[in-house]
């Protein structure tokens, strides 16, 4: 006791500055950009985003949470969720977040990125809790607009119903830890903003959702729209899966369990009711029900029953095809999961059914031998971690009834303080059906892939870092785009360099192959595609008002022709006291499709882009924040893409006639 | 040094990959590391790199894989090797193949050290048999090197077929004349990490990586990498009583599962009498 306590007046006496630093409250968009960008653009950025607002708005309670808690994160080490655990245990609960300072392999640094995420504070009543249920901590409603200027062929030809805006409007009444209230209400380009007719009355996309945490017994309640994490997201995965990407260290996946939707994305999440009572300490059942209508194209078989073939999953309804699949089919979904975990341990398992008013009868081609039809759908899954000194290991293997099974198993280790390494591998069945999963895999089906993956961070020192990965995978059975089964690989590696806090360099190689169907051949067949990626970044004069990046992107694509594309681009940003402004101007150019470049956009709140080009062009946008009084924030976006190589942009509806493409985009939040 | 691995590194992943030729089964422990190993240290390397050869202690070793289990071929090395003040020496014979297609090598190497470098000699007669074609033999020297640059750091490097022998006919099955550079990394007892590459005159460079973990005095867990022909590796080893049993698997994504067993008993230096 008596170490705790010098301890603790050392961490207060020598690190006042960080004191400062983090009584201020916390501008969580910002700190939340900032982690994004140090993570990487390879990264799923808007599910990572979400699942830090999630722990922002449930934060992790330090003096109770095990290690995997801190792991969801996936801003920790192994070591560094070791040595939290350690000193907790050693000296006791964490008395408030100064003591952090005391955990000898936390930087300050690190301390500032994951103090937003994490409580020290013991559960309040719930009569206060609905009281600020109504009231409120963190409130805000968040409205936006966008359009394209140039009308494309679908407005022009009248295909489309409703005017070419895109609105929604955001209301967020939380209380980070306890409760949070929502509604959501979007409409997209070309949809009608209400509809009404026979089919369907009601505005294009809702959501709503009541959420409770913390109450005695109840862990969670969830009403409304609502969604579920549990294990390695094999049958229930909620999105937040960072996936492949340059910090390679991200296989795992947290228990989550019950939590509210709060996304624009109009499908992958639940409508009813979802709770997580605790049944005895350290065992939690969850139960859930949902009852939702969904997009599906219905047709009429000879014996003039009705079918569908898929679910669709894109959210549009603008044209009359589109309109008619809306709300077509009405799917139930019932289950439950019963979790327990005990210090450095989680073990649990799910049933999960899924139901359907119309049965599936996809199209009789090969490819779909192994795909979901009929109406019913049972799942089952076991899951568990567990973690030993600096080792943890987890995993995850489901059923579906009568069909086939699914695993997903791995490791992640610090095998040095400054080494981690992952390790997983996973087989998902062409015959196993998981509606509502999302695990760590090349592809985005769910079924019909077997794969390994190893992944490896070395922070050389307190400047470099190397971080890499390889990937090597196999398709077991042939998809609408592969006439054969397939194989493939892909391998990752890059350097960080970080000059003091104000310059960010790296270089980043990625190598992959895979098989690919060739396109006019008159009997199907596949063939070796290969790619090599490169790219060099700089981020400089990071602590000033005015910062910039230069980016440079190299593809050379290798399969039925050698192909080149190369994208650089220019950032300036400026940060002032009211104001604050991103520019960006871009060249791209490439011989084809298969060399097409990605990058990453900052864009307006809670909205992400990652446009990709190829041909020959420029692109550039601005994108301004203006906050003149406290709270009230305006945000605007102008980007233009400009063709040298075309006439028209797009096929179909979607095409715009002339080389130009504007969009601008209006968004305005008021905190209360 | 820490410039000189992240140059290496780099210079490793920027290579192309190739179909070079399919690696020798060189014991489990090797195998499990995707043969990352000209920089180690180990019996085994009497096959590998002579260079790395075992100074201090007598060592036997014997090992057998099921090389592509579908595809029914068989390896197998057995070795001895001995040091003579700072000179170590071996002689060992392997075995791959089946009843209609097998090579026999009989193989002996020399190596010497001098401070932190040591520098050895490999000398292999090749026999193929090729069932209703008769046999052919080969005889080629490869030579190695080995260099401890920190307690962290080692180098290693070989040259195979230097003496460029060539069947005149079978040209295919001639043994190729490539280099092999490779790096260990070992931050500290527990752990290793293993790069290499590889090059010879008619296909691109080869990238193998490999680590290996301590997770008790007694038991090492491995696992490597080859990008190009894409292949995955794990293993295990154990040390009973100075006697070490190693296992592996690896999975080839076009020719599909091998399975390994090897052991190496160092016997001590008492022994020598």
């Amino acid at each position: 006791m008596k170490s705790k306590i010098l301890i603790l007046l050392f961490a207060v006496l020598s690190i006042r500055g960080l004191a400062q630093q983090v009584t201020q409250p916390v501008d969580i968009e910002k700190h939340i950009a900032q982690i994004l960008m140090n993570k990487g653009e390879e990264a799923d950025n808007q599910s990572y985003y979400e699942l830090l607002l999630q722990f922002y708005n449930n934060p992790i309670p330090i003096n109770t949470c095990q290690p995997q808690d801190l792991w969801a994160l996936q801003l920790l080490t192994t070591e560094q969720v070791k040595d939290i655990m350690d000193y907790r245990k050693m000296y006791g609960e964490f008395k408030n977040k100064y003591e952090l300072m005391a955990v000898s392999s936390l930087s300050i640094d690190k301390i500032k990125e994951i103090l937003p995420f994490l409580s020290f504070n013991t559960p309040i009543s719930l009569t206060t809790i609905l009281k600020q249920s109504v009231t409120g901590k963190d409130n805000f409603l968040l409205g936006s607009t966008s359009q394209v200027l140039e009308p494309s062929n679908g407005f022009l030809e009248d295909k489309y119903f409703g005017d070419p805006y895109q609105y929604s409007l955001r209301l967020r009444i939380m209380n980070p830890g306890h409760t949070s209230l929502g509604l959501t209400l979007q409409k997209d380009p070309g949809e009608l903003a209400f509809r009404a007719d026979s089919l369907y009355t009601g505005p294009d996309f809702y959501s709503f959702h009541f959420y409770i945490q913390n109450q005695g017994r109840i862990k969670q309640l969830a009403l409304g729209d609502y969604k579920l994490q549990f294990g390695q997201g094999l049958v229930l995965g909620a999105g937040f899966l960072a996936g492949k990407n340059a910090s390679s260290i991200t296989s795992l996946q947290a228990t989550l369990k019950v939590q509210p939707y709060t996304s624009l994305t109009e499908y992958n999440y639940f409508r009813g009711a979802g709770t997580t009572i605790e049944i005895i300490k350290n065992l939690e059942v969850s139960v859930f029900y949902s009852n939702q209508l969904k997009d599906a194209s219905v047709y009429s078989t000879d014996s003039l029953d009705t079918e569908v073939t898929s679910l669709r999953t894109d959210g549009l309804h603008r044209t009359l095809s589109e309109l008619t699949a809306q709300n077509s089919i009405r799917e139930q979904v019932a289950g439950a999961a019963i979790t327990y975990s005990k210090g450095a341990g989680e073990i649990g398992i799910i049933g999960l059914y899924n139901s359907f008013n119309i049965p599936f009868s996809p199209k009789p081609t090969i490819y779909n031998l192994y795909k979901f039809s009929g109406k019913e759908n049972y799942n089952v899954s076991v899951f568990g971690r567990y973690t030993f000194q600096n080792v943890t290991l987890y995993g995850e293997a489901a059923h579906t009834l009568h069909h086939g099974s699914a695993i997903n198993l791995g490791i992640v280790s610090s095998l040095s303080k400054n080494i981690d390494f992952t390790f997983q591998y996973r087989y998902l069945a062409p015959d196993f059906h998981s509606f509502y999963g999302l695990t760590f895999a090349e592809s985005s089906t769910l079924s019909n892939e077997k794969g390994a993956y190893w992944g490896m961070n070395i922070r050389i020192s307190s400047s470099l870092t190397l971080t890499g990965y390889f990937d090597m995978y196999r398709f077991p059975w042939l998809k609408s785009s592969l006439p054969k089964p397939g194989l493939g690989n892909d391998g990752l590696v890059r350097l960080n360099y970080k000059y003091h806090k104000s310059a960010l360099f790296y270089l980043q190689i990625q190598n992959e192959q895979n098989d690919r169907k060739i396109s006019d051949a008159i009997v199907q067949q596949a063939m070796a595609h290969k790619t090599t990626k490169y790219i060099l970044n700089l981020d400089y004069n990071l602590e000033n008002p005015i910062s910039f990046r230069t980016r440079l992107q190299w593809t050379i694509s290798k399969f039925e022709t050698e192909e080149t594309g190369v994208l650089i681009y220019q950032d300036i940003n400026l940060s002032l006291r009211k104001i604050s402004l991103s520019g960006r101007y871009s060249i791209f150019d490439t011989d084809g499709y298969l060399s097409r470049q990605y990058m990453y956009e900052k864009d307006v709140l809670y909205a992400f882009s990652t446009p990709q080009f190829s041909g020959r062009g420029v692109r550039y946008y601005l994108l301004v924040k203006y906050a003149p009084i406290k709270p009230l924030a305006l945000r605007a976006k102008w980007s233009q893409t400009i063709y040298y190589d075309r006439s028209s942009i797009g096929s179909g509806n979607s095409e715009i006639n002339g080389n130009t493409k504007s969009q601008f985009t209006l968004q305005l939040k008021y905190d209360f | 040094m820490s410039r000189l691995i992240v140059l290496l590194l780099l210079l490793l992943l920027a290579g192309t990959y190739s179909y070079a030729q399919e690696a020798n089964f060189n014991g489990a422990r090797n195998e499990s590391l995707a043969e990352a190993t000209v920089a180690l240290q180990t019996g085994w390397s009497l096959f590998t790199n002579p260079s790395g050869m075992n100074y201090h202690e007598k060592v036997l070793m014997a090992g057998y894989q099921s090389k592509y289990v579908q595809l029914g071929i068989h390896d197998g090395a057995f070795g001895f090797t001995f040091p003579v003040n700072n000179t170590a020496l071996g002689i060992g014979v392997a075995y791959f193949g089946d009843e209609l297609l097998s090579k026999t090598k009989a193989i002996a190497s020399a190596s010497h050290k001098i401070g932190k470098t040591s520098l050895g000699i490999k000398t292999t007669y090749e026999q193929w048999n090729i069932n209703e074609l008769g046999s052919k033999g080969i005889f080629y020297v490869d030579i190695g090197g080995q260099m401890v640059i920190t307690d962290q750091f080692t180098i290693g490097m070989v040259i195979t077929n230097l003496n460029q022998a060539k069947f005149d006919t079978l040209n295919y099955a001639s043994p190729v004349t490539e280099v092999k550079v490779g790096i260990n990394y070992h931050p500290h007892e527990k752990l290793l990490l293993l790069a290499q590459l590889e090059k010879d005159v008619s296909n691109p460079a080869l990238l193998r990586l490999g680590i290996e973990y301590l997770v008790s005095p007694n038991i090492a867990l491995r696992t490597g990498i080859l990008p190009n022909p894409t292949s995955g590796f794990a293993g295990i080893g154990f040390n009973w009583k100075h006697l070490f049993l190693d296992l592996s698997g690896s999975y080839q994504q076009n020719l599909g599962w091998s399975g390994s067993i090897s052991f190496d008993v160092p016997l001590k230096k008492g022994d020598e009498k």
